[in-house]
């Protein structure tokens, strides 16, 4: 019996074997690019570097390195770009972005975007371009977009961009004042905060309340401690989460709008101490996108019917002892938006646990890389 | 399974150069694209082939010495991370026969297909069936009949996850060739 199953194998495996054929892509029939009318970007060349298509069995295994250089043809300089990626737009399994949040591109001048690709999909498959990527917006400066913005690219590239502007200026301001000895002092911290960081690991499950969990045992409810951060247009009220062990369910955060301007959206930090006293940033609590309209002066409320799981590694979950919430970002329903400021990030200890904006991971790397002239030079660019 | 063993030193060197027979250089590039170890061992090897080859003043018995001890660094590093790895296979008495080459060969294509990444580090499973998960070589979205993967730039580390409660993962790195941060979001719904 047992040397039957190893000749099965050893045929399925040769027929696999013979079936096994790799070749060049034709990326005029596997690759498609769409770029909505009067698009600020314009493309001027794409290549595709050693893309190949590769048949194993019945899965079809593509890897795409798509390099291209576009053009801003807008008089405006280009900040951001995001890009979307959609394999299979209409069914789950087959949707990314690419996005470069840390762009200074004046009008005329081209800049580089390479995309490693890899798709994995049954060879019989339905016809037609095999990955498509389409641009989903374009943010300028003077945070003016362009787009189909299908992503929330919008206020996904604002958030990075006002989160770029207070760190470029506070550094500015640091190499102004102090000199820059001190700059090198704030590279120095960056860098270290950057590595210091402390990982977490978490696996969310979506819409996880539903079957069983009538029979389950009974949750622990557990608060929320929130941190203040000054100036924040929300005030975060209450707020808890079912905790079990290393699982928190269905946090429910009550907050209100202390600003004279309607909000559209919040997100929500969300800090875990575990029952060692150190603290990881767990991921953030996003408002829903369609639910939340809170006018100046009234209460509103966060959901998430979500059970994340966190652990260190793969195989030691992380005992959650306590909770604390802070608000990390608020979109207007002007269009505006708010981050916390630097002062209010160094006053606490969120400096610390929060990844760095992508303007700072850029500078860091850059000041890394080539050194003090190189960043001073980038700092004094207009 | 087999891919859990690092390439030689010299086959990453020709594989840097594509000098590899088609099925080293396939295989090499497998594992490769998921370990950063190798990668970075990959871009050296590809920037010294880069370098000129003329170059005045150029010391080469330190350059040769720089290598060696790079050589040495990288096997330290290999041992380092060995305990969690699969013992690399030494071959003795009889050759093995061509099929179980092959077998070998084709169990190690078997397990790369059948599984996504090497080293997980977030993992976001949607009640769909839709799964995304962030490795060290990528960020990917998994569902019934395919899998997309966007893959973090080879030469990169200190690739930062973030795991969102609407079900999407993102991973944000920073490109060597443009020294421009790249932001990669998958998404399940």
């Amino acid at each position: 019996m047992f040397m039957a199953n190893k000749l099965l194998l050893l045929s399925v495996l040769c027929v696999s074997v013979i079936c096994a054929q790799e070749g060049p892509l034709d990326p005029n029939s596997s690759i498609q690019f769409n770029l909505p009318p009067n698009s600020p970007v314009s493309m001027m060349s794409a290549s595709y570097g050693d893309s190949r298509a590769t048949v194993l069995g019945g899965a079809r295994v593509l890897e795409l390195q798509i390099s291209l250089t576009l053009r801003n043809q807008d008089p405006k300089r280009i900040r951001a770009i995001t890009v979307l990626i959609s394999a299979q737009e209409s069914a789950p399994g087959g949707r990314a972005s690419y996005s470069v949040p840390t762009l200074d591109v004046r009008a005329g001048e081209t800049f580089p975007l390479k995309i490693d690709v890899q798709l994995i999909r049954p060879v019989q498959s339905a016809s037609g371009p095999l990955v498509q990527v389409s641009l989903d917006g374009v943010l300028f400066e003077g945070l003016q977009f362009f787009g189909p913005n299908k992503l929330n690219s919008r206020r996904t590239m604002t958030f990075w961009e006002m989160q770029n502007q207070r760190d470029r200026a506070y550094l500015k301001q640091v190499l102004s004042t102090k000199g820059a000895v001190a700059l090198q002092q704030e590279m120095l911290a960056s860098f270290n905060r950057q590595t210091e960081r402390p990982g977490l690991d978490v696996q969310v499950n979506r819409g996880a309340r539903a079957v069983g969990r009538a029979a389950a045992r009974p949750e622990h409810l557990t608060s929320f401690a929130f941190l203040n951060v000054p100036s924040a247009p929300v005030e975060l009220i209450d707020g808890w989460a079912d905790i079990s062990g290393n699982e928190a369910r269905d946090a429910r955060i009550h907050l209100d709008n202390r600003s004279r301007r309607a909000v559209k959206y919040v997100e929500v930090g969300w800090i875990v101490k575990d029952s060692a006293g150190r603290e990881f940033l767990a991921g953030s609590l996003p408002s829903a996108e369609s639910d939340m309209y809170l006018p100046p002066g009234q209460r509103g409320e966060m959901l998430q019917d979500t059970t994340l799981k966190f652990s260190q590694g793969r195989n030691k979950p992380v005992a959650i002892a306590s909770m604390t919430g802070f608000v990390s970002q608020v979109e207007f329903a002007d269009g505006g938006g708010w981050v916390p400021t630097r002062e209010a990030l160094g006053n606490s200890h969120l400096g610390k646990l929060l990844s760095p904006s992508p303007e700072e991971q850029r500078l860091t790397d850059l000041y890394k890389k080539k050194g003090l002239a190189a960043l001073l030079q980038d700092l004094n660019r207009n | 399974m087999t891919d859990l063993t690092h390439p030689a030193e010299t086959d990453l060197a020709l594989y840097a150069g594509g000098d590899l027979p088609w099925f080293r250089q396939w295989r090499t590039e497998r594992h490769v694209h998921r370990c950063s170890r190798c990668q970075q061992s990959a871009a050296e090897y590809s920037e010294l082939r880069a370098t000129p080859s003329v170059v005045s003043g150029l010391n080469w018995n330190r350059m040769a010495s720089e290598m060696k001890a790079n050589i040495r660094l990288g096997l330290a590093a290999g041992e380092c991370v060995g305990g969690r790895l699969a013992p690399r296979n030494v071959v003795s008495g009889s050759r093995l026969i061509l099929a179980g080459g092959l077998l070998s060969a084709l169990v190690a294509v078997g397990a790369w297909i059948s599984r996504p990444n090497l080293h997980p580090v977030a993992t976001s499973r949607i009640t769909s069936g839709t799964v995304l998960e962030a490795s060290e070589s990528g960020i990917q979205v998994r569902g019934m009949r395919q899998t997309l993967r966007i893959m973090t730039p080879a030469t990169t580390r200190n690739v930062v996850y973030t795991v969102g409660a609407q079900s999407e993962l993102q991973a944000r790195s920073l490109d060597p060739a443009t020294g421009n941060v790249a932001i990669v979001h998958v998404y399940g719904e």
